[in-house]
This record gives structure tokens, sequence and C-alpha cells, in this order.
């Protein structure tokens, strides 16, 4: 039944896609189903001119994920080996996207979480890559500042993790 | 007092874990040192396995694994990640900055190196191939390694910073030079055992220069083969220096304390003079078979290459092989001399029958070629029983002479069908029992009582034959002189030292499972186990040890002991460098075991070639890649039997990978 709908869908199918904050998104089907959620959802309900509601992604958020299905809706589908240990391989993030996250915090990280919910795993990806960059190549103190973490440690304890950590000191 | 939640905290755990496993280890430690919640986050089993799985070769079964391979349950994806960062970022400060590693991080960083070659998938059969063009000049293949875990070896290990202009190869020389001419090492590897110091600092100088040595091994040939004349030349007082090789030895490059272990100063030594005899030799021709034909293509096909680079010391690097090659060669039917070497396409049958499976060692799946390196018997000679102020003290001008490029072609024998002889009748405990009435080297170190060892001093005092310089021949009176002279042999002191059994030989086997050893392989954590011969309970005879009965007997080992017989012959060369006085062809044969040393990872084989009706020659080496691994054999030819003058030298012989057809 997947084989003859996918056939059939082009591109001409819309979707309605209704958001947390009750707005409504039309977009063709090829767009939606970046969304494993949504693919399955709408494989399982068939045809049907009803919004699909998705009450966890609120119309800021959803409007930046459809961006972003809309630039990739051509993509192959990821490939199964991919999925597991080896998916760092694929995530050098393209320019597009690395344009695309440039965004603050909290919008990347409602965006991972979007990308969680809705299952679209290459803009998950992105986005905990992004998180990862973030990281990289910082000290535990400026990554406190960026992400605004309060150090909750003793000064006992502050001292035992430094010591299990000196493995991975560059001085 | 709820404090306000970081966004990045929205994220669920799983999440920021998989984030954190895109980036690196450095970023996870530093994440998990920012807040009680981050740090809880990184203590993931799953965020260490990704991390490692990324960086490094997955120790998950592969099809290859045999019941002894370790399993993943017992691996510290954590630990082994940590690890190696750490020496990543060691070696990245020497090649960069000059830094030298410091002396307390030194025996764990060579550690963690030789487990992660020892961590190496076996090489997949479709790459096993042989490849057309190999460069000879590079030891880093020119396309990078299918195994996570050799990528990073060779990039952590070769040169990237200003500090390392003289090319390859030499970070792994400047981590620890594992000998050099006046290394503590090597002169204690040159007095063999005679170190009386015991000191924890002396044993972990051996223990660092016997792993430094493993990971040149391993990068197989050594990097110090090339490195200069002196060090060549120290490498071959190591490899002619008798007492290296006698009973306590196993006639060949092991511990001097009869533990069995692989002495890895020794393999590499080995190494060195055989990689640079070799380098010498194939620039005469060695090893270029004449009987393939005058075309010079086929001539190539049949070329003789010498195993080089990491890839070489990785198990099944040989490939697959071909079943049961002695019978399809003897079945040829045999023209004129050279007949043997059949074209490359009759090989390979339509029907290809199933390989033995007994045969973990591909003693039976290839031919096997190299050859062996001698000294001018009376260098030899001299070195050994007569080395004074009047003689050079080194031999790093003495040349050797190279042997022919030999052909072995093996057989195994039927289980429990294993005729007499083949426990090698120089190495059989009636043997060693002759051999050892008049050998005070071998009882003084087995400490079997003072009984035993007041011989020597009668030899040690009565001893005035210092001026027999130009004794070629063994004979009594150089027989005696060995011990006034002895450059090596243990003096009296000795013999008290190792009577009493308080005194452990200097590297003593539990000290080196110990520090060395244990967990080794890298997966596994479990304790070793005991090992064949404690040196504290003086074995009453040491016989061929690696005997099944002598280990564990608890499990059934998944390598057994195989037992073979085959042929040896020359591939006549156009070379120069020859010796004469081989016997007949036809009456030659050879014989031999392959054992599995589990706390080494490499197999052991003894060897004994035969002609003229008398056993001639025994070759007891190591395989240090593991089983079917290109870099074969390297060990000590000794004389059958044991001759008191007997002479000694360095052998290899690795399997030949001849190329299909086209």
């Amino acid at each position: 039944m997947s084989a003859r709908g996918e056939a059939e869908q082009g591109s001409e199918t819309n979707v309605t896609l209704q958001t947390s904050d009750d707005e409504q998104f039309k977009v063709d089907r090829d767009v939606a189903n970046r969304s494993v959620l949504i693919r399955n959802m709408l494989e399982d309900v068939g045809e049907s001119e009803q919004a699909i509601p998705l009450p966890n992604v609120s119309a800021n958020v959803l409007k930046k994920v459809l961006e972003w299905c809309e630039h990739h809706k051509k993509d192959p589908e990821p490939l199964a080996e991919d999925l597991d240990d080896n998916r760092r391989k694929t995530t050098e993030i393209s320019d597009w996207d690395a344009k695309f996250i440039q965004v603050d915090q909290e919008m990347l990280f409602e965006i991972i979480l979007a990308a969680n919910y809705l299952d679209i795993k290459p803009l998950l990806d992105v986005g905990c890559k992004t998180v990862a960059n973030m990281i990289k190549g910082k000290q535990p103190e400026e990554i406190r500042k960026l992400f605004n973490i309060v150090n909750d440690f003793t000064p006992e304890e502050e001292a035992q993790i430094k010591k299990e950590n000196e493995w991975a000191e560059d001085r | 007092m709820e404090q306000h939640r970081p966004p990045i905290f929205t994220l669920p755990p799983e999440i920021l874990v998989h984030a954190l496993s895109l980036g690196d280890p450095k970023a996870a430690a530093a994440f998990s040192q920012t807040c009680q919640h981050a740090h809880a986050l990184c203590k993931s089993s799953t965020l260490w396995r990704v991390l490692h799985n990324s960086l490094f070769d997955s120790p998950a079964p592969t099809s290859h694994a045999e019941a002894s391979s370790p399993s993943t349950a017992t691996y510290d994806f954590a630990e082994a990640t940590k690890k190696r960062t750490k020496a990543e970022t060691l070696l990245d400060r020497l090649c960069e900055q000059g830094e030298p590693i410091p002396p307390a991080e030194l025996a764990i960083l060579l550690k963690t190196l030789v487990d992660a070659a020892h961590a190496r998938p076996p090489l997949p059969a479709a790459l096993a191939a042989p490849e057309d063009n190999v460069d000879e000049d590079f030891i880093v293949p020119s396309k990078p390694s299918d195994s996570l875990n050799e990528r990073w070896l060779q990039r952590v290990l070769s040169a990237s910073g200003s500090w390392t202009a003289a090319g390859p190869g030499e970070p792994i020389l400047a981590i620890h030079p594992s000998f050099s001419r006046d290394s503590p090492s090597a002169r204690s590897l040159r007095s063999s055992s005679g170190s009386k110091e015991k000191s924890s600092s002396t044993l972990e100088s051996l223990l660092i220069s016997q792993l430094a040595s493993h990971l040149h091994v391993l990068a197989t040939p050594s990097p110090l083969a090339y490195a200069s004349p002196s060090i060549r030349g120290s490498a071959k007082e190591i490899v002619y220096e008798r007492v290296n090789y006698l009973r306590p030895s196993f006639f060949g490059p092991f511990m001097g304390d009869g533990s069995g272990r692989v002495d890895w100063r020794k393999v590499e030594a080995i190494a060195i003079v055989m990689g640079a005899n070799l380098e010498d030799a194939q620039a005469l021709g060695w090893g270029t078979d004449p009987f393939d034909g005058d075309e010079d293509d086929e001539g190539l096909e049949e070329e003789t290459v010498v195993p080089r680079g990491w890839g070489a010391t990785r198990p099944l690097s040989a490939g697959p092989g071909q079943p049961d090659l002695f019978n399809a060669r003897k079945d040829q039917p045999t023209q004129a001399l050279g007949a043997r070497r059949i074209s490359t396409s009759s090989r390979f049958d339509k029907s290809k029958p199933a390989a033995d499976p007994r045969d973990w060692a591909g003693v039976t799946t290839h031919e096997y070629r190299g050859t062996y390196a001698f000294l001018h018997y009376p260098t030899y000679h001299r070195w050994n029983y007569h080395r004074s102020s009047f003689w050079p003290q080194s031999l790093t001008d003495e040349h050797e002479a190279v042997g022919d490029c030999m052909s072995l072609l093996f057989e195994l024998l039927p289980e429990g069908e294993w005729p007499d002889e083949i426990d090698v009748a120089d190495l059989s405990a009636e043997a060693a029992a002759d051999v050892m009435d008049d050998d005070e080297d071998d009882e003084d170190w087995l400490g079997e009582g003072g009984g035993s060892t007041s011989g020597e001093d009668d030899d040690g005092s009565s001893d005035a034959s210092g001026d027999m310089y130009f004794t070629e021949t063994g004979g009594a009176h150089a027989e005696s002189s060995q011990r006034q002279t002895p450059p090596t042999s243990p003096p009296e002191d000795e013999a008290e030292d190792n009577s009493g059994s308080s005194t452990p030989p200097p590297l003593s086997a539990s000290q080196l499972s110990n520090l060395y050893s244990s967990p080794y392989p890298a997966y596994t954590d479990r304790a070793l186990p005991p090992l064949p011969l404690s040196p504290l309970t003086p074995p009453t005879r040491l016989t061929n040890t690696f005997r099944p009965s002598t280990t564990s007997p608890s499990k059934p080992p998944s390598r057994p002991r195989l037992a073979f017989t085959g042929s040896s012959e020359p591939l006549a060369f156009r070379g120069t460098l020859t010796n004469a006085g081989h016997g007949p062809l036809s009456d030659r044969s050879v014989r031999g075991t392959v054992e599995w040393i589990e706390e080494d990872q490499c197999a052991r084989y003894n060897m004994v070639i035969r002609y003229g009706g008398e056993d001639r020659w025994s070759m007891n080496g190591v395989q240090p890649g593991g089983p079917k691994s290109k870099m074969g054999i390297l060990g000590i030819w000794s004389c059958a039997d044991r001759s008191e003058e007997g002479p000694n030298g360095p052998f290899w012989y690795w399997p030949h990978v001849s190329k299909p057809d086209a």
C-alpha cells in the first residue's frame, strides 16, 4: 500500500500540518515526508483532508524545520548503516546547513527537539553536530559561560573531577 | 532556590549524549567538568562506545573471530579512548614541539600503542589480494588502511611538525629507541642475564625497552633497521651473542628466564639485522627467481617481496592462501631442476579443496620464503669466546653473509601420529639431560642445587686456554676458554646468585606478567593464566615446554599445537652472496611445530632442517603479526646437535603471496 502511495503522491499533493499554537502549514507531501513521523502517519491514515496535529512544535520552529525540509526534499534516504555508530562520518555540515543553523541557542535546541520529535535524523544530526562544534576546543569554564551553566561542584569534587580528566589535558 | 535551567539541558539526555558523541573525546571531557548534571551525562557508556568506534576499530567480533578472541563484554571503551587520546596528545607534543615523552608516561604510552596495534582486526580476505605496485620506498602504504587503529597509528607516529624533518618513521624512534649502542638495555642484553640489579627502576626500563621493541617490530621492519651502522652493529651483537639463545631461551628470541615469553628486544634485533641484510642482498638480485622464464614481466610475477609496513603485522594479512599447497606442488610432474616452480596459473585449480580446518597458523596455505644470515665463523667464534681488549668489541664493521632465498612448503601431520622426532631431538628431555650435564649456563640458571654448580668453579679456575684465539672449530680448548673469557656467560658469582631460589632472574615471569602483559590482549581484564614455569620454582628439566600440557589444561586451546613436515629448497638466485654445501636437494626436509603464545599474542615456531641423514639446523622463532600475517617468522637458527661452539644467526621466513592470474 505504501508503494502505491509513494508512486501516486507527487509534489502536487499537499499536506496540512497544525502546530501547538494552532497555526496551519500547507506543504508538499515530498517536504512533509522528510519527517518519518509524518510519513508514517500519512501511510496509516491514507489520503485525508484533515490537518495533522503536531502538539510539540510551535509555529516559529516548524517554519524553520520546513525550510530545511524544503531544501532537502530531494535528498536520498540515509542508508541503514549510517544510522548507528557510523553516523558521525556523514555529519560534515554542508554550507547551506551551516547557514541555516545560525540561530540563537534557544532556537537551536528547539530545532533539535523538533527534529527528534518529527524523526528527521539528518536535521537532528546537523543540530547535534553544531552543539558539538560549539563545545569543541573549549575549557570547562568557557563552556559554562557559553551555555549559562552554573558550576555546582564543591571544591573537593572539582579537584577530583579535574584529576579524572587529566588524560584530556593539552598542556 | 530552583535555579534557572540552562537551555541546553532542555535537551533530553540521549540527545545530548548523541551530540557529544559527534564531537571528540576531549570535548566530552571538558563538558563533563562543567556541572554535576553534565558530569553524570558523560558517564554514559553509549557515549564512549560511539566515540571509541568513530576513532578506533570496534572490538566487535568479526567473521574471523575465534574462540580465543577477546569478547566485547569486558572491553572498556572509555578507558581505551582516554588512553589513546592521551597518547595522541603526548605524540603531538613530541612531533610538533620536540617535547620528549615524560618518563613517567613512557611505559603506558608504549603499551597503549602496542595494544592498539594488537587490536587491529584481521585483514578481510577481499583486501588481502596482493597489490600490483608495491611502493618500496615508503613504509606508509598509499591506500588508507581499512583498520581505524592502523590509520591512527600511522597518523600519530608519522612526522607532521617541523621537528621531524627526517622523514617518516622518526617519531616512533623518538618515543624511545629500544636500544642503541649505549643504552642500558642493550648492554644488559649483550651481557645476557648477568644483571644483578633488580630494582624496580631497572624492571621498568626493561619493560619500556620491551614495549618499544615490540612496537618497532609491529611497525615492521623495525624503523631502526636503517637508522645507523652503529645501531645495526648493536643489533648484530645481540643476534650473534650465543648465550642469548641457549636452553633457557629455548634457543630462540625468548626471555632468558625459562618463562618462554617472547623477548621483543631479541626479536627486534633479528628484524633489524635481517631487514638490513635483505635490503643489501636485494640490491644484488636476491630473491629473483631464474626459473620463472626469461620474460621480465613473468619473472616479476614471482618476485620475492620482503614484507613491510604496519599492514604486514595484521592477522590474515597474507590472505587466505591456497589449501594444501605442499601436495599441490608435489603432484606437479617433475621435469628439470626447478620444475617445481610451476607456473602461477596451474596453481589455481577450478575446484579448490577446503583448507585444513586445523591450520589456524597458515602453515599449509602459503609457501614461505626468506633466508638466514651468518657471520664468518672465525668472527663469530672470536666474538663469543675470545672477546678481549685485543679484539674489536663491536660487530659494526663485521660483514655478514646472507643465504639463498629459500622456499619452504609444509603439510600438517595428523594429530596423534606425530613421529618421535617431531619433538625435535635437541629439545627433548633426553637430549636436554645429556647436554646439560656439561652445560653450566643452564644448570647454573636452573639452580638445581649446590652440587650441580660446583663444576663451574673448577672450570672457571682451571681455565688457562685464553690464548687459543684462532680456534675455529669446537674443541676442548675453546670449550674451556669459553668459560674464562665469556663476555656473557655467567661467572661464578652468578652461580651463587641463582643457586638459591630467592633471587629471580632479571626480568622474571611474574614481574613481567604484572608489568607487561596484563591485561594483554587489550580487550580483557582477566588475570593471566599462570605462566608455564615460575622462575622461583626451578623446573626439573627444561624440555620443550611449549607442550599443551604445560599451559592451563582447563580449556582446550583454540589454537592447538600443530606439527608439520615439508621441504626447504633454495630458489636459485643471481646474486653473489651464497654459501656452498647444501646437501642434495632431494634429501632435504624440514619438520617442526607451531604453537600459540597467548600472553604475547604471537605464534612460536620450532623447526629442524635435515639433510645428509642428519638433523642439521634448528630454527626457533616467533610470528609477531599473528596467524597468517605477512610478516612471517623471525628467529634464530643454530646447530641441531647443540654442539658447544656451534654457530647461530638470524632467519626470517614469510608467507609468499603469489599474485593471482590477471
